[in-house]
């Protein structure tokens, strides 16, 4: 990738005698959305920890617009927004005080930091809420509050690490919005979760990591181009199915075509390319199709695929 | 400039944070107050004394002595009719003592012979010592009179009433010797206010237990994972403790001025020279956010943390000599209290308010209190960036 925002190479970090990433690389292009996506212990933390300059990794660099990140006060983390998965916000405190510390923790001061949390607040539904102490708030609330403190510096990456963990499903949405929102708006954003439609919906891209080691990476049909996994479209029918299962065995990109008395499942790489033909054959034959059920291979069998099924701890 | 935002930052996050928890507020300003006042007014000392008289007649001797009393300041008389009713004066604690007047007691005095007066107190309370030299002075004043009409009344021949009369007129009338002190040195002028003994003591107490228990708020910071996102900012490690390390700063000097505040306004204590007094609170204050911090960084269960802190406060309290004073430890009790940051406290406290020592005479126990601060702060430092700076 030329002139990516973000460039990890090489990433190591060991713990004693555990490795828990070895040699974890990868890129993220401007406004793009990256997820990345793991089991239990694959390295996903110790990565955007790394990536957020709170751990040092022991080898591989770590380059956000050109500018090493490191643990110190340089200012590649000026770059860098964190939303972690834990509320980390002062419970005691109300979400204004909570920006407030933290924007000057980023620099920000005096007018510029009012405007910014006025800003953010908007972004994330708090606004009528801001002067509230965060214990107050429900398990939604306190999630978007604490995306507003990531956003509040304007970061040109967002790493967002398992944001919607807990959280009712209008505040799901409100927050998959919001992220969709700023990716549109130019924002990179690292992506970490376990809901693979999360990823599915909101990533332009993803590597999957485990035991340390990013095993694929690509756009959700690379990865499944990758482990050889096909679109099937089931179709009910009334009349003939065997010549209409003849007939679309002859349909380009039509891989196979199973028939089980009036049921056809035809697999494809790209079921919306076969569909219409798949419609026009049964019209030939004279086939009435009572239904269809397209059913594409998702994120969640590419992972189960790649990472296996062992449960992890 | 950025270093010093970021610290009062973090001081003002945590000032905040304490201010807002009624349970650190009872613990720092409540609590050291109450138990100041309540210390004081128990074993502090004794502002007006209670002594009774029991007058069998109403001889010279007898007024001569009832008046001396009540002309001795701080000192109410109490007539009792009897030796019995005065001694039950003396068990319900109404009179700290009490002095049984016979019955002809001009009679005796007029002779040469000695006489004795049964003296009545209970030596357990407070007042007992003090009323008995109220009287020791009465008598020796009455007794230098009765001396000097015996000697009238051989040398003259009148009656000894009438020469007990006269010498009355003329003790009274006759200059006083005059007696002028001079203090050398910078030893101590003023008398010291009953809370003088405590207040103290329960400053070194407090801001060690307040230090300490607080620091369950620094164990919250990291499992809430606030520590970490705040190393997430243009801050380094080094910062991030020095910020955190500066708001238990701020904790434990605000309560030492609260103390030494509501100490000096509402209780007269005299906390000694003022720039030694300052040095020995910062210095303190750097102790208190070491321990706090070190705590902080160490422990995993908030509320462990503010269960037994309080506990191991008060030991080490109590063998820093912040409950009994160090005088009165045993040898080895007081060598193992030179291991404890209480210990240099108190002494310099005491240097400073009892001894009216200045700066340089608490610099001894001022300099091991840096150590300690320093030993604190590092070891604090060590486990806090080990602790934040891990996934």
């Amino acid at each position: 990738m030329d002139d990516p925002l973000l460039r990890c190479e090489n990433l190591v970090r060991r713990y004693r005698d555990r490795v828990a990433v070895a040699g974890v690389g990868f890129d993220i292009a401007r406004g793009e959305v990256y997820g990345l996506l793991g089991p239990n212990g694959a390295g996903k933390t110790t990565t955007i920890s790394m990536v957020a300059g709170i751990l040092r990794p022991d080898a591989g660099s770590i380059l956000v617009e050109g500018l090493p990140v490191t643990t110190g006060a340089g200012p590649a983390k000026q770059l860098i927004g964190l939303v972690p998965q834990d509320i980390a916000l002062y419970p005691d405190l109300s979400a204004v005080e909570n920006l407030q510390f933290f924007g000057r923790l980023q620099n920000l001061d005096g007018s510029r930091l009012q405007q910014r949390i006025d800003a953010v607040l908007e972004v994330v539904g708090l606004a009528d809420r801001a002067h509230d102490r965060i214990d107050d708030y429900s398990g939604g609330m306190k999630r978007r509050a604490n995306i507003a403190v990531g956003l509040l510096h304007q970061p040109h990456l967002l790493i967002l690490d398992e944001p919607t963990v807990g959280v009712d499903p209008q505040s799901r949405n409100q927050i998959l919005e919001s992220i969709e929102t700023l990716g549109g708006e130019g924002l990179s954003v690292l992506y970490t979760t376990h809901y693979m439609e999360e990823a599915e919906r909101l990533c332009d891209r993803v590597g999957i990591i485990d035991a340390g080691k990013i095993v694929a990476e690509g756009t959700r049909r690379e990865l499944v181009a990758l482990v050889g996994a096909h679109d099937r479209v089931h179709v009910s029918v009334s009349g003939d199915a065997a010549a209409l299962a003849a007939r679309c065995r002859t349909i380009a990109g039509v891989i196979e075509v199973h028939q089980t008395d009036s049921r056809l499942e035809i697999v494809s790489d790209d079921a919306g390319r076969v569909l219409a033909p798949v419609v026009e054959a049964a019209d030939v034959e004279g086939v009435a199709v009572t239904g269809v059920d397209v059913r594409e291979p998702d994120l969640e069998a590419v992972f189960l695929h790649l990472t296996g099924k062992a449960l992890r701890d | 400039m950025r270093r010093l935002r970021i610290v009062v930052a973090f001081v003002s996050v945590v000032l905040r944070g304490v201010v807002r928890d009624r349970t650190a507020l009872f613990f720092m300003v409540a609590l050291p107050v109450a138990i100041i006042v309540i210390i004081g007014a128990t074993f502090g000392g004794v502002q007006r004394l209670d002594v009774g008289v029991v007058t069998h007649d109403r001889g010279v001797v007898a007024t001569a002595l009832v008046d001396t009393l009540r002309s001795a300041k701080g000192v109410r008389v109490h007539t009792y009719a009897n030796l019995e009713s005065m001694r039950r004066a003396v068990r319900r604690n109404a009179i700290a003592a009490g002095i049984d007047l016979p019955p002809g007691l001009d009679l005796q005095t007029a002779g040469s012979g000695v006489i004795q007066l049964p003296f009545v107190t209970n030596r357990a309370t407070s007042g007992s010592f003090p009323a008995r030299n109220i009287v020791d002075d009465a008598l020796g004043r009455v007794g230098a009179r009765i001396a000097a009409a015996r000697l009238a009344v051989t040398a003259t021949g009148v009656s000894f009433p009438d020469a007990l009369g006269a010498a009355g007129t003329v003790a009274r009338r006759s200059p006083g010797v005059a007696v002028a002190t001079r203090d050398v040195g910078s030893g101590r002028t003023t008398t010291l206010s009953r809370f003088s003994l405590t207040a103290p003591q329960n400053l070194v107490l407090f801001v060690f237990i307040s230090a300490a228990a607080s620091s369950a708020a620094i164990v919250r910071m990291r499992r809430a994972g606030l520590l970490r996102r705040s190393l997430a900012s243009p801050v380094s490690a080094g910062m991030l403790t020095l910020g955190v390390a500066a708001g238990w700063f701020a904790i434990a000097v605000a309560q030492s001025l609260i103390i030494i505040g509501v100490g000096a306004l509402v209780f007269g204590v005299d906390w000694g020279d003022p720039l030694g007094a300052a040095v020995l609170v910062a210095v303190y204050a750097f102790v208190g956010a070491g321990v706090g911090l070190l705590t902080g960084a160490l422990a995993r269960d908030p509320d462990r943390v503010g269960a037994i802190a309080p506990v191991v406060g008060i030991v080490l309290g109590a063998l820093g000599g912040c409950m009994i004073p160090l005088e009165f430890f045993p040898p080895t009790m007081r060598a193992i209290a030179h291991a404890v940051p209480q210990y240099w406290a108190v002494t310099a406290w005491q240097r400073l308010v009892f001894n009216g020592d200045g700066l340089a005479g608490i610099a001894a126990p001022v300099a091991v209190l840096v150590v300690f601060a320093a030993g604190f702060l590092t070891l604090a430092t060590v486990a806090l960036r080990r602790d934040v700076m891990q996934a």
